[in-house]
């Protein structure tokens, strides 16, 4: 740590090391005001730009500095009492982030309860009444972040600061007596030498303040379960969506504020195992004993409250920290309906247990028997493939599995679609260099032609070789080259592929998951399809590949009334009225998507006549169509700025990456951040993790689908426009996308030009399909323009290229020929 | 890629093409063109090297050399050693090895190989790498030395084992086969080629799986055990009718056909011999019709017809001398004499 900071700030001295990083005292130099000019520095141990980066003020190549950038641009301007305020942040030459925050004179909750748990007996009567005023303060500032829509994330006593309230109020004189403090060297344990701090608890002088909130959302995209040393200190406080990679919302922070609740009043977490895996699992699996139970003197609703808090499934907690506030305030537990949700809520998956329970069944056929197992889940549009491929991905995560995703797309992106892009991300996000080195060894060479940035500046690109011409053996090696791969990373721990939206999938990516199947038939490889109702003879390349008996079919019907019921009132949760409920169950058909659009919409508008009558006129359309319409409808609630952007999403694609959207709606990435926030909210978008860059999809395809819809054709055409250009600038963009997002904009010169790039990078890795498809799309967009003539000849011999290659010598030899006379 | 470039790479390619489909000499004159137009000493070296394996296909091992031996020399001289140009030039040793081996120049061909491995090695390619071995070891065991290419394909075998590579697996399991083949050791041979079939089998490869049979009708039929060979070799010819293969047709009819004689069917063997000579003329395949007309030589003169067997006879080796197969030349005229 550099003694002077951003030249404004010096270091005194560290106040402590933490697992994200180390804190510093310093002095700030600016600083008008006495009172504020002694801060604390926090520099996280994060993943962050390089140097250069930072100079060339590139925010596209890098998303920690997105994010870093957008989340403490929020945090700045929060200000509240009970939360520590962020004055300033920054980069340190060595790339690693700092924020400036107050320097809060006091301890942190957990050192108080260190104390108390050594010292006293349970808590009576009178300490839980001190207690209740500590937790009303944790509400304010927990319904303080929710409300400007954040999320926490790590709520623990080693978060909460309790501030003494001498130096509250008390100007410059707290702030000197404070100084001199520090430099005391027992300052680190001030409880040795202050005894107003000895027991703040027990009197009104404190203060509570939440800190470090959002921070943990930079760790998440490296953390997982399997580093379990890393969430030592956290393990405790954990909810079991985040254990689970599952949605995290505001009602995470209020399972970590149970599991705080939980401690102080009885003494002891609610769950407690030698590791914290062991803890970790407990938090998913295992009902915590009522604290009541341990705490006799603990009141019933205080009791009721902790447990509620404490439920497994978010939908079953409060809705908001202010509910729990009113709660204890009330001394009694009742949930008041009256704080409609902040927060938009996701229900999790009902009625879909057997389903469920098949998938897991051909998982745990796989891992155990070390074989390859695939199950294919088929259903409509809304029918929740995607939400139990989600599960199951939490599912085995939790069985520390790996997880590989990826979705196909209908316009095809990149050679071998979702089947390269799940191992793309896996290879190039989630894995450390030695990790990678040892993955790719031997075959680096090969994976290069499908995954580019394994071997930068090494691959072979194609040269005009008579061996070129054995296909059949390049593409064999190719194949051999990725079952290789898949087999290592299935090595190390069983492995869960989930490829969802396969209906799109292409020939070739349809060929090499075979071949991947084929030869791992003694690997714990589980792969998951989710798929639209599709012809049976797609899946015949994949039936070939796997024996019948481990290949399981898993159609999704449409759920019961009993679930229909149970999703409908998840979902309307405090507005869940009998009639609502009715409602839903008779018009939506059992689609757990057109349920929970209802739900949404009659929670917008609570069921008035008019609600209704909406929802009824559609009645005599089909079930998708029925679904667009609540849909359109619930759009038509959206502000200017939200409708605009969502505009630009759904043309933008399944998937969108928010630096390069804001630059093609040329604001700033904050501003976009920001009513990307609100619709997240709204749950109308969601953050797709995992993934290299920052990127936000749909909650559903078929929204896309409809937004789109509603858009005029010259928009539409613009907004394309606009969006290739930001990518173009970028240059991270794929060529598929460009010459999609071109075509789609009327450039036909651009579309071809990179329509040829994308054919040629299909070609390079063999998807000889894919490649076929993007050249025979330049011949159409060229047509016969004298102008792409050039464009034309390359376009066959491309195909040229690819018909010799599959051993095509005729049509090879027409297509070479139309070349030779377009070039003469 | 500019429109010259273009131009003459569809050129080169149409040479490939017109290779692929058996038309050596147009192919021959597309790459001339293309080399006459070429601008680029990349693109010379690749089409040089191109027609040199066409002058191989054109049973033109001399002029082959010396195209490829240019292509050679463009590459080491005049191109920069970049990852892409190493790739070239060890694809270019590949041929020219063969070429050398082909010339019966043992030693040389040795070298050639070597070279060629260490810049696979140095580009970290396994799959090359594991070539490049077998190539070595295919060399050692024509000049004789069992012991070395038993060595090199074992090496072969476990790089392609390291990258599962399942096709280079099953390849691997035979050659080290037809070693033991080679030493005598049959009943190791025979075992290994049971191997080599069944990898062949599980990936759905039925040449590779007609070849094992093949070679595995040869170990029983050195071993006497007649009944047992030709029933390898109708399960082997069957999948080579299914393929379409009419060289592996023509194969396993004449090995039909000498078994068919050592079991004394003499009948049938001279119906084998024919269908295989009228198959093997179909492949155009010089050495493929010498063997068929000597088989055929001997199927009449066990059914005798000494005059059709002499005519056969002589035609068979003076086909084995265009191809300079002395060693066939020799035992055929000893045949002959015995006439």
């Amino acid at each position: 740590m550099p003694r002077l900071v951003a030249n404004r700030y010096e270091i005194e001295g560290v106040l402590g090391v933490g697992g994200m990083g180390a804190v510093y005292r310093a002095r700030d130099r600016e600083s008008q005001s006495e009172a504020q000019r002694i801060v604390a520095i926090k520099r996280l141990s994060v993943s962050t730009p390089s140097a250069a980066e930072l100079q060339d003020g590139v925010t596209i190549t890098n998303p920690t500095i997105g994010r870093f950038r957008r989340e403490f641009n929020v945090m700045l301007r929060l200000r509240h009492p009970n939360v520590v305020e962020v004055r300033d942040f920054g980069w340190l030459h060595a790339g690693e982030p700092y924020f400036v925050m107050e320097f809060v004179q006091g301890v942190t909750l957990s050192t108080l309860l260190r104390q108390r748990n050594t010292a006293e007996s349970l808590p009576g009567e009178s300490t839980i009444e001190q207690y209740i005023k500590v937790w009303l303060q944790l509400c304010n500032a927990l319904y303080f972040i929710h409300q400007n829509g954040m999320v926490h994330r790590d709520v623990k006593p080693a978060n909460l600061m309790v501030e003494r309230a001498a130096s509250l109020n008390a100007g410059d004189n707290a702030t000197h007596e404070a100084a001199q403090l520090l430099r005391d060297p027992l300052l680190r344990d001030p409880l040795l030498r202050d005894p107003l701090l000895r027991d703040p608890l027990l009197r009104d002088q404190f203060n509570l303040k939440l800190m470090d909130f959002g921070l943990a959302r930079f760790a998440d995209d490296s953390m997982n379960l399997t580093q379990v040393g890393s969430m030592m200190g956290t393990a405790a406080y954990i909810s079991p969506e985040q254990a689970t990679g599952g949605t995290i919302d505001l009602r995470t922070d209020l399972y970590a504020m149970g599991v705080i609740m939980y401690e102080m009043v009885t003494g002891r977490a609610p769950f407690t195992a030698d590791t914290p895996w062991a803890v970790v699992r407990m938090h998913i699996e295992a009902r915590p004993l009522a604290p009541k139970f341990i705490n006799p003197a603990l009141p019933d609703y205080i009791n009721s409250i902790i447990l509620t808090l404490l439920a497994k499934d978010p939908n079953q907690r409060f809705n908001s920290a202010d509910e729990v506030a009113q709660c204890l305030r009330a001394r009694q537990f009742v949930v008041t309906p009256a704080s409609a949700l902040t927060v938009s809520t996701r229900p999790t998956l009902y009625g879909r247990n057997a389903a469920l329970k098949q998938l897991q069944a051909a998982c745990t056929a796989s891992w155990s028997h070390s074989s390859a197992q695939m199950a294919v889940i088929q259903g409509d549009v809304g029918t929740g493939k995607s939400a139990l491929m989600v599960e199951m991905g939490n599912w085995a995560k939790l069985r520390n599995a790996t997880v590989l995703r990826g979705v196909s797309a209908q316009t095809g992106r990149m050679p071998y679609g979702a089947v390269a892009e799940a191992l793309s991300t896996f290879l190039l996000s989630r894995q450390r260099e030695d990790a990678r080195n040892e993955l790719l060894r031997d075959i680096r060479l090969e994976i290069s032609r499908i995954i580019p940035e394994v071997a930068p500046g090494q691959s072979l690109s194609r040269l005009n070789t008579r061996e070129d011409s054995s296909l059949a053996q390049s593409q064999a090696r190719l194949f051999s080259a990725v079952s290789q791969l898949v087999r290592r990373v299935a090595r190390r721990k069983p492995v869960l592929w989930l490829l969802d939206d396969a209906q799109w999938m292409g020939a070739d990516s349809l060929e090499l998951l075979s071949t991947i199947l084929r030869s791992n038939l003694r690997e714990p490889v589980c792969v998951v399809i989710g798929m639209r109702p599709t012809p049976l003879e797609m899946l015949q390349p994949l039936e070939k590949a796997i024996q019948p008996t481990r290949m399981h079919s898993v159609p999704l019907a449409a759920l019961d009334e009993a679930s229909t019921r149970r999703l409908a009132e998840a979902t309307l949760g405090t507005q869940a009225t009998p009639n609502a409920v009715d409602l839903i169950v008779r018009r939506a058909e059992g689609n757990p998507l057109f349920i929970q659009e209802l739900a949404y919409t009659l929670k917008v508008e609570r069921p008035t006549p008019e609600a209704i009558a909406s929802v009824n006129e559609t009645l005599s359309l089909p079930v998708s169509a029925r679904i667009a319409r609540v849909m359109a409808n619930r759009l038509s609630d959206l502000s200017g700025p939200e409708r605009e952007l969502l505009n630009w999403a759904a043309v933008y694609g399944s998937e969108f990456n928010l630096d390069i959207l804001a630059s093609a709606i040329r604001q700033s990435a904050d501003d976009v951040a920001e009513t990307v926030n609100d619709l997240l909210t709204r749950h109308l978008l969601q953050e797709r993790r995992a993934t290299r860059f920052e990127t936000y999809t749909f909650v559903q395809q078929q929204l896309r689908e409809v937004v789109y819809s509603q858009i005029q054709t010259q928009s539409r055409s613009n907004i394309h426009d606009a969006v290739a250009l930001s990518m173009e600038r970028t240059g991270i963009a794929l060529p598929a996308d460009l010459e999609f997002h071109f075509g789609e904009a009327g450039q036909v010169g651009k579309a071809v030009a990179y329509g040829l790039q994308a054919g040629d990078r299909a070609r390079e890795a063999y998807a000889n399909k894919e490649a076929q498809r993007f050249y025979q799309r330049v011949l159409e967009r060229a047509g016969t323009q004298k102008e792409h003539t050039d464009e034309v000849a390359q376009a066959h011999f491309g195909l040229g290229e690819v018909h010799y290659f599959m051993g095509n010598y005729p049509q090879a030899r027409a297509d070479f020929e139309r070349v030779l006379e377009l070039t003469a | 890629m500019d429109k010259y470039s273009l131009r003459v790479r569809t050129m080169q390619r149409l040479g490939n093409v017109l290779e692929n489909e058996g038309d050596y000499r147009a192919a021959q004159t597309a790459l001339e063109r293309a080399l006459a137009n070429a601008r680029t000493d990349a693109h010379r070296a690749s089409i040089l090297n191109d027609m040199g394996w066409v002058m191989m296909q054109r049973s033109q091992p001399v002029e082959a050399q010396k195209l490829i031996e240019q292509a050679l020399q463009i590459c080491e001289t005049k191109l920069t050693h970049d990852a892409v140009h190493e790739a070239m030039r060890a694809q270019i040793l590949d041929h020219l090895g063969a070429i050398y081996k082909y010339n019966g120049d043992l030693l040389q061909a040795l070298d050639i190989h070597q070279r060629s491995l260490k810049i696979k090695t140095a580009l970290g390619d396994t799959f090359g790498m594991a070539e490049s071995e077998n190539n070595v070891g295919m060399t050692w065991r024509t000049k004789g030395n069992l012991q070395e290419a038993a060595r090199r394909f074992e090496h072969s075998l476990k790089l392609l084992q390291q990258v599962d590579y399942p096709l280079g697996i099953a390849n691997g399991l035979m050659n080290i086969g037809t070693v033991l083949d080679d030493e005598g050791k049959l009943p190791q041979a025979i075992e290994q080629y049971h191997l080599a079939q069944q990898a062949f089998e599980r990936i759905g490869h039925r040449h590779g799986s007609a070849l094992c049979l093949d070679n595995l009708a040869t170990c029983y039929d050195k071993l006497g055990e007649y009944a047992r060979a030709l029933n390898y070799l109708n399960s082997a010819l069957t999948i080579y009718s299914e393929l379409g293969d009419l060289e592996g047709e023509a194969h396993a009819r004449i090995g039909r056909s000498q078994t068919l004689l050592a079991l004394n069917q003499r009948e049938a063997a001279l119906v084998e011999a024919n269908a295989a000579l009228k198959l093997a003329e179909s492949t155009r395949s010089v050495e493929q019709i010498a063997d068929a007309r000597g088989t055929l030589a001997r199927a009449l003169r066990a059914n005798g017809d000494r005059e059709g067997a002499v005519e056969q006879f002589r035609e068979a080796i003076s086909l084995y001398q265009n191809i300079g197969n002395l060693t066939e030349v020799a035992t055929l005229q000893a045949e002959l004499e015995m006439e």
